[in-house]
């Protein structure tokens, strides 16, 4: 009996050809929408961690503790006083570190050669052009001009507010700031370089001077609010434990990992990720309601030749099973094309992408993804894409089966 | 072979009630080849979905060859009509993916019969119906009069008791009608199957053995010729 009904089933799905194509195409649709979602969303999060790492956390950070218990204010008088000893130390372990100085302050441009007058309130961030490399990679993203020379005024804008301020290589730029001992301090600078970083944050707020002069300007020499610590992240324990060690006489002094310094970032991550599983769960309606629906409408459509098989005598059981395979095999059928879908989508967003930096200039929505989103190869969500697709066109076939037989025969005949 | 006795069904619709059938009795014999007539409305649908098992009555008796059917749970229903009973609709009702040759094999399929005697037989009646070269084409290709003749082929394949024919020439026009009523008083002397067909068509009425004329749900006349 078994056979002559996974026969039939084959039949109907054979015959009906249009019917079956449709149906098993509006299931690819969910299941390559939802991978392809998937991939984008994946690789975002993978981008922005990548990013993160590259252009702001490195693996990890030093800084006083006194910095650190206040950081939202940028307390730049908290800083890291003999910076170079520990460096030098550092160094001597055998980790790579680039001190940096982040401060608050204001951009101040002038009409000629900027086209209006205009201030903007910013955070400046002060590099060692040679030690930042080992940690960040800035110096590679620069996009126009050149890098920092230690010791000249000079400043390295993010593409996005040089281009808000109408800035460019060769314009002065004036800088207001305030000393470590609190006195105003004005630094009259000239851009020489724009960076166009992949990490949107840099390219929206970066403001890059040369830690030396900036050393210099806010009466800091030798200080660091930051030192950045790049090791590889396969070994964390064994680095950390390093660095611990090079701080154990030093009391003032705190190591964090990346992940506490992101922790805002991570923060919008958490949230984010919600959001992510979100869309995700959106998506993954959406694709179950259109599945749902042609399934659903797959059977009403054949309650009259689900009463005549009942009248002829067919056992429930029989007809249950009928139908289920028929669903299987439909959801089957559109799994495979929705995986030949998602592999389609992954491929387009793995070697294209979609640009949404026009959308992403001026506002931040979490991820540190610049230019294009891309994607990844989700292999696992195609997998279980595929089965969790396949599942839903039965599950859901269910349903209308039930009513059919549930109904009198007299009634499905009817239709 | 058929005694009915008393049969009562009533359709409720909210505040409303139908009574389809009142009080219907009445016996038929081996072979017989009955004509259910009747103006609409007046309870024929009911009495042959009732006598074919595919509805339950309110209250009175049925024995099918000599079984009470109302007493038969919803396996056994299926078992019997599987088994049992033939339906030939006035919709025809064939299984549009399935060929003429694929739908009379179905209740076949549904008994356990060898796949041998499945195609032979159902060549056979096939044949017998008037459909040789057809066999292997669609519902949807056929005319509405070979599509009856289809189904009278699966009614008949499993060589039934009893063919219930609810209008069965209704959907066609007089000419094919008339060789669809031909081929089963055919079947019928052929093979002494029980036909019972329902019609309000006074040439079909003609052909009947006998004729039971409804009304309101109470029978008021029936004769044998
Ligand atoms: N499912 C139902 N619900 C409510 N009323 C029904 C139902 N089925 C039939 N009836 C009513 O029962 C009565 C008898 O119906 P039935 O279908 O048996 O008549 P019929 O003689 O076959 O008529 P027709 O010649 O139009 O086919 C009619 O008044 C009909 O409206
Ligand atoms: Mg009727």
């Amino acid at each position: 009996m078994f056979r002559f009904i996974s026969q039939l089933a084959w039949k109907n799905l054979m015959r009906y050809k249009r019917r079956t194509l449709i149906t098993a195409l509006a299931i690819a649709m969910g299941i390559g929408m939802y991978i392809g979602v998937d991939s984008m969303l994946k690789s975002a999060e993978q981008e922005s961690e990548r990013n993160l790492h590259d252009f702001e956390t490195g693996s990890g950070v030093i800084t006083t503790k006194a910095y650190w218990d206040s950081k939202e204010r940028i307390p730049t008088s908290e800083y890291i006083e003999h910076s170079n000893v520990l460096l030098q130390s550092l160094s001597d372990a055998g980790l790579q570190a680039a001190p940096r100085i982040q401060a608050q302050g204001e951009l101040i441009v002038y009409e000629d050669p900027y086209p209006v007058d205009g201030s903007m309130r910013v955070i400046l961030t002060g590099i060692d052009p040679v030690r930042d490399e080992k940690v960040f990679k800035l110096q590679k993203t620069l996009s126009k001009g050149r890098f920092l020379k230690e010791q000249n005024p000079e400043v390295i804008l993010g593409s996005w507010i040089a281009e808000k301020l109408n800035a460019d290589v060769g314009y002065p730029i004036t800088i207001v700031t305030r000393t470590v001992n609190g006195y105003m301090q004005t630094i009259d600078a000239t851009v020489v370089g724009i960076i166009d970083a992949p990490d949107p944050v840099i390219n929206r707020t970066g403001v890059y001077l040369p830690l030396e002069y900036l050393q210099e300007m806010l009466e800091m020499p030798q200080g660091a609010t930051h030192i950045f610590i790049n090791f590889n992240m396969s070994n964390v324990n064994k680095n950390e434990q390093k660095i611990n060690e090079i701080l154990l006489n030093q009391p003032m002094l705190m190591y964090h990992s990346w992940e506490k310094l992101a922790e805002d970032y991570l923060a919008i991550a958490g949230a984010k990720q919600k959001g992510t599983s979100f869309i995700l769960l959106l998506v993954f309606i959406i694709a179950a309601v259109g599945i749902s629906n042609t399934m659903l409408m797959a059977v009403y459509e054949r309650m009259r030749e689900l009463g005549m098989l009942r009248a002829m005598g067919m056992e429930d059981e029989d007809i249950k099973n009928l139908f289920f395979i028929e669903a299987g095999l439909i959801g089957i059928i559109g799994a495979v094309f929705g995986v030949v879908l998602g592999i389609a989508f992954d491929f387009y967003l793995v070697t294209y992408g979609f640009d949404f930096s026009m959308f992403l200039k001026d506002i931040d929505i979490g991820y540190r993804v610049g230019g294009a989103f891309h994607g990844i190869w989700n292999i696992t969500t195609m997998i279980s894409c595929f089965f969790i697709g396949a599942v839903i066109a039965v599950l859901v076939s269910i349903f209308p089966v039930r009513r059919g037989l549930k109904k009198t025969i007299v009634e499905c005949l009817r239709k | 072979m058929i005694t009915i006795d008393a049969l009562v069904k009533t359709y409720r619709e909210g505040e409303s009630e139908v009574h389809a059938l009142r009080g219907v009795s009445l016996e038929i014999k081996p072979g017989e080849f009955t004509a259910i007539a009747g103006p609409s409305g007046s309870g024929k649908t009911t009495l042959l979905n009732i006598i074919g098992l595919l509805d339950d009555a309110d209250s009175g008796k049925i024995l099918i060859d000599g079984r009470d059917i109302q007493t038969f749970s919803g396996k056994e229903r299926a078992r019997f009509r599987r088994e049992k009973l033939g339906f030939v609709f006035q919709t025809f009702n064939l299984i549009p993916v399935l060929t003429a040759y694929e739908n009379v094999a179905l209740a076949l399929n549904l008994l356990q019969i060898s796949a041998k005697e499945i195609e032979s037989r159902t060549i056979a009646i096939l044949h017998e119906v008037g459909l040789k070269g057809a066999e292997n084409r669609l519902p949807s290709k056929l005319s509405g009069g070979q599509q009856q003749r289809v189904a009278i082929a699966r009614a008949l394949v499993k060589r039934p008791l009893l063919v219930l024919a609810d209008e069965p020439t209704a959907n066609l026009d007089s000419v094919t009608g008339e060789e669809i009523m031909k081929l089963m008083l055919e079947l019928n002397k052929k093979h002494g199957t029980t036909f019972i067909f329902s019609t309000h068509d006074p040439m079909v009425m003609l052909y009947a053995t006998r004729l039971i004329k409804l009304h309101d749900g109470l029978i008021v006349s029936d004769e044998r010729r």
